[in-house]
């Protein structure tokens, strides 16, 4: 019986190779790891290893796993929780607090391709329904009105977003006048983006008003460009309804001026930027409810 | 005679083909072969040729795997390939002192994990590996369904296997059916390893459970006697009448 000091060198060195899994990326995480003190011999190919019954029973731990510092676990979260973070983030926690408390109340799930994909898409979705404004032409019926049915619908004409009626809320009931107003859309999950929308005055669809509209627009551009820019507010909100309301604006709610200043594309006065300051934690109010999924 | 027709050695498997377990499905006896477990207590080599690290040389070697005790308790609870650990140590790890004897066992933990198929909590004894390889498949569900027969090594993990499949072959009936949303939430999820029903209800039964539903299937009521032979009396009269000559009177 050759000794085992070559062989146990080459043990040693080959310690450290991870085990083939089939399934996990992980290492094997063993609990006991033992290796033999005495090198059993090489048998023909076929056929098995004889085995010393005492000789190569005795064994050398190697490595007990529950002795090696603890790893921390990858989850993403579904809703807030305190100290850690919100709906989406990813999370590296202490096994016991992930498999304990929330995976076990769901208030995470594990970081697998379909689950992460899922959270991708709903970030998308809150990005492009944040940077994106509503813009509803009013049609020349006396009986015209916008409701929740009809935000609905025109959702999904223009922006090409699906919203059931019961995740919009729209604060402003039913809406018959030109201005700008703002609705709330529950992505997924718990966030509410709030979503400018503005009616505008009817515009003939056919082809010989549209020209007429675009002659004037650029009339009015060439205008704008010749008279000196004011840093007045007076004047930039003047500007800016020329701009944007082609006929004289009708007077707005006055709860809804500085958000209509916001969503408004030109101008950077003041008042816009507080607008802009309060718009993001709107958004990051987080009342939870159930809500469907987005098309 | 001094000697067998067959060896004995090979009288287990002359057994399993003839009789009863000749009938058994093709597919439940190829499940029965055994494969060997993914290492646990061991590091194998992994490769079958290598150098050596004296001279240099290519060598041949191979991986012996460690002899694991499993205790019938393993089948009760997921142990995650784990067992006991026997043989000897030598004292201070020392190979000139004491040889003596030692046992390793794994550490069981009793936990509740909840299967989304099944719809259930169950309190099963398990090991710190089996917790890690649960994280690792992404899901308890998903451990179970994806870990071979071999790795599980435990009867009760083959039985939950074979509820999840069979759930998922009658997803019709049996999953969520008063939750249409979530059956189909489930049903997507799960529905790559979704295999016919024959086969999943051959999954994870042991020889003898697989025999006694081999003869359950095969069983039909003795049919009385007395039926077969009214039967065979009808048939000679008949063809009695038949024979006998029509007469008919010419008028």
């Amino acid at each position: 019986m050759n000794m085992l000091s070559s062989g146990r060198r080459v043990l040693q060195d080959l310690l450290l190779q991870p085990a083939v899994r089939s399934f996990s990326l992980s290492p094997v995480q063993s609990t006991i790891i033992v290796e033999r003190w005495w090198e059993v011999p090489l048998s023909k190919v076929g056929s098995p290893p004889r085995l010393h019954p005492r000789r190569h029973r005795v064994y050398k731990l190697v490595e007990d796993t529950k002795n090696r510092p603890k790893e921390k676990m990858e989850l993403i979260l579904t809703q807030t929780v305190p100290k850690l973070g919100g709906r989406g983030d990813t999370v590296f926690v202490k096994k016991a607090m992930g498999r304990n408390k929330l995976l076990a109340e769901g208030l995470a799930v594990y970081p697998s391709p379909e689950n992460k994909q899922i959270f991708a898409e709903e970030l998308r979705t809150v990005e492009f329904l944040k940077s994106s404004h509503l813009k509803i032409n009013r049609m020349p019926v006396d009986e015209f009105h916008v409701n929740k049915e009809i935000l609905c619908r025109q959702f999904l004409k223009r922006l090409d977003v699906v919203v059931p009626p019961h995740a919009l809320s729209f604060p402003f009931e039913t809406v018959k006048d030109v201005g700008d107003y703002w609705c709330e859309v529950q992505v997924n999950g718990i966030d509410t983006v709030r979503v400018p929308v503005s009616v505008l005055p009817y515009e003939d669809p056919s082809a010989a008003y549209q020209r007429q509209l675009k002659a004037k627009k650029q009339q009015q551009e060439a205008e704008n460009i010749s008279e000196p820019s004011d840093e007045t507010e007076a004047t930039v909100r003047a500007v800016v309804s020329d701009a944007t309301v082609e006929a004289e604006a009708k007077p707005d709610e006055d709860s809804v001026r500085e958000v209509s200043e916001a969503s408004a594309p030109a101008g950077a006065s003041a008042s816009e930027k507080t607008a802009a300051s309060a718009e993001p934690s709107d958004d990051k109010t987080a009342p939870p409810s159930d809500s469907p999924k987005k098309d | 005679m001094p000697l067998f027709k067959y060896p004995p050695k090979v009288w287990e498997a002359l057994r399993m083909k003839q009789g009863i377990y000749a009938r058994l499905p093709k597919h439940y006896l190829k499940s029965l072969e055994q494969k060997e477990p993914t290492p646990v207590h061991w590091r194998p080599l992994g490769v079958q040729y290598r150098a050596n690290p004296q001279t240099g040389h290519k060598e041949r070697v191979q991986d012996v795997p460690i002899p694991i005790y499993y205790p019938p308790v393993s089948q009760d609870g997921l142990w995650g390939g784990e067992g006991w650990v026997s043989g000897y140590r030598y004292a201070k790890n020392d190979k000139l002192s004491t040889r003596l004897k030692k046992t390793w066992k794994p550490q069981l933990l009793k936990r509740e994990l909840y299967s989304e198929i099944l719809n259930h909590k169950f309190t099963i004894t398990v090991t710190g590996r089996t917790l890690d390889l649960i994280d690792a498949a992404y899901g308890f569900d998903f451990y179970i369904l994806k870990t071979p027969k071999e790795d599980l090594n435990s009867k009760l993990g083959m039985d939950l296997k074979r509820a999840m499949l069979l759930r998922l072959a009658r997803k019709d009936t049996e999953l969520y059916p008063d939750d249409p949303v979530k059956k189909e939430k489930v049903y997507e999820k799960y529905k790559q390893f979704e295999i016919p029903e024959e086969e999943a209800e051959w999954v994870g039964l042991n020889l003898v459970e697989a025999v006694e539903k081999q003869r359950q299937l095969e069983h039909k009521e003795p049919e009385p006697l007395f039926e077969a032979c009214v039967d065979k009396l009808v048939e000679e009269l008949r063809i009695q009448k038949l024979l006998e000559p029509h007469l008919t009177e010419k008028k």
